[in-house]
């Protein structure tokens, strides 16, 4: 995530937000994916 | 110090039924009390019942296609890879950011689906699963080391579930003991209006010891019950730290069964004729575009290959009804479904475009999976237990509302109690 933008405010919606798919995008690191992945596959869901 | 005003607890996947049978054997002490003074009430999850989507639910207010997560996973837009929801998926405001927009401050600990945690005013927000890094699961970030020293884990490491199930149980016994010091501590230490947690290894007991509790199989069925008597003290704990006046919301977000069988629903359909994959298949990124009309993702969401919508789509929007009925209808005389919605049944709002086309809903027993890895129809590994739409529960102590609750409705209760308007959401305000 961009740490020079303003940050959002508390109560607005994640889709109103500006670079909404920057963030989905930057949400998980490639690392982080992997373990969200086993994580998720360690459940079954994929 | 000042108390909470507002307490949600969340008790992962914990059906009402087994609530039920265990407060009338004489278990569960805390819960059995609350369960007198208020009407420990069944509830319905949205759909898909999968924890992601019912927290959001349940923190927000509204159904999934005003809060827009449908799924652990998405396909990403204009390509088949997969992508991961995450709190920037959540379309909007969670119970906590409305407080904070009205000038108070919350506690929030290990709700699905709140990774990476975002500063939520002056308040505290520890998010829950899928967190892989404590590092970015903490708001304020200062709060980390307060964890550390009480060995605090986001979850337990499902593997083991797999591999060692007497290890599972006792890295389960003391994750939720590390939990509870936490929220305990917290609780002491921390002024706030709303504190809204959950306890997640509830779910994680039931996908690896259901079937075990229900055949009575030792020593798992023992350590089932004892996990619950666990949960239930530190209900009491949390309880006897909180003011007589503060409204309390206990829930889960779905409710269980055994798993009998793990359905793999893509194989069905390329059965059938309505998907073709490269193979060995990884996900649902190994589709054959041209030779496939529809698609299913997890748990039970199907999609059409729309054109247009999907890369390679071959469905045109044209005959999108007609092959959209031709699907359910294929669906619905599947041996493990137990009925399909349509998305205009299942969802509404401003998300609803990006929600699954149909969403099946299987018979209790058959776990619907996305999974491509195999290439069965259907099989069974380790999990013994999965997920239900039904059979939820809500309990707003001293509260008797009528009716089912639904998930959703713990938000507006939750906003009601902290004096805030809930108007305009999906859910009620379950009163007395």
């Amino acid at each position: 995530m961009s740490g020079e933008r303003e940050r959002p405010r508390p109560d607005e919606p994640a889709a109103d937000r500006p670079d909404e798919a920057d963030e989905q995008d930057e949400a998980y690191s490639e690392d982080e994916e992997a373990a969200v992945a086993a994580r998720l596959e360690d459940l079954g869901y994929i | 110090m000042a108390a909470p005003r507002v307490c949600v607890i969340g008790l992962d996947g914990t059906p009402a039924s087994y609530l039920r049978r265990r407060i009338a054997d004489g278990f569960l002490p805390n819960l059995a009390e609350l369960a007198r003074g208020g009407t420990l009430m069944s509830a319905r999850a949205p759909l898909p019942p999968i924890s992601s989507v019912s927290w959001a639910s349940a923190s927000t207010g509204v159904n999934p296609g005003r809060h827009g997560v449908f799924g652990f996973v998405e396909r990403k837009p204009e390509s088949w890879d997969l992508t991961f929801t995450n709190v920037f998926t959540i379309a909007e405001p969670q119970v906590w950011a409305r407080a904070a927009e009205a000038g108070m401050r919350s506690v929030v600990v290990n709700i699905p689906g709140t990774y990476p945690a975002q500063p939520n005013g002056s308040g505290v927000l520890i998010s829950g699963f899928v967190s892989p890094t404590l590092e970015r699961s903490v708001q304020p970030p200062s709060l980390i080391p307060f964890l550390q020293e009480r060995d605090y884990l986001i979850d337990v490491d499902l593997g083991l579930g797999h591999r060692d199930l007497e290890a599972f149980c006792e890295q389960l016994f003391a994750h939720h003991a590390a939990r509870t010091r936490v929220l305990v501590d917290l609780l002491d230490g921390e002024a706030c209006d709303l504190f809204y947690v959950a306890f997640t290894g509830t779910d994680r007991l039931h996908h690896f010891l259901w079937e075990q509790m229900e055949r009575g199989e030792e020593p798992w069925a023992a350590r089932f019950h004892d996990y619950y008597a666990a949960v239930d003290a530190s209900v009491g704990e949390i309880l006897s730290r909180l003011p007589d006046d503060c409204r309390l919301i206990l829930l889960s977000d779905h409710g269980f069964c055994r798993l009998d069988q793990e359905v793999f629903v893509n194989r069905w359909l390329e059965r059938d004729g309505w998907i073709a994959l490269e193979e060995p298949a990884k996900s649902i990124a190994s589709v054959i575009p041209s030779r496939t009309r529809a698609y299913c993702m997890d748990p039970g969401r199907l999609y059409l290959n729309l054109a247009g919508r999907e890369p390679g789509g071959i469905v045109s929007p044209a005959e999108y009804e007609s092959v959209r009925d031709e699907l359910r209808r294929w669906a619905e005389a599947l041996p493990f479904v137990q009925r399909v919605a349509t998305r205009e049944e299942a969802f509404s709002g401003p998300h609803a475009d990006r929600a699954p086309d149909l969403v099946l809903v299987s018979k209790n027993g058959w776990d619907l999976k996305g999974a491509v890895r195999t290439a069965d129809l259907q099989g069974k590994g380790r999990l013994t237990g999965m997920h239900t739409q039904d059979d939820a529960f809500v309990l707003v102590r001293g509260a008797h509302p009528d009716g089912e609750a639904d998930v959703q409705d713990v938000a507006a209760t939750a906003l009601d109690g902290l004096g805030l308007d809930a108007s305009g959401l999906d859910g009620r305000v379950l009163g007395t």
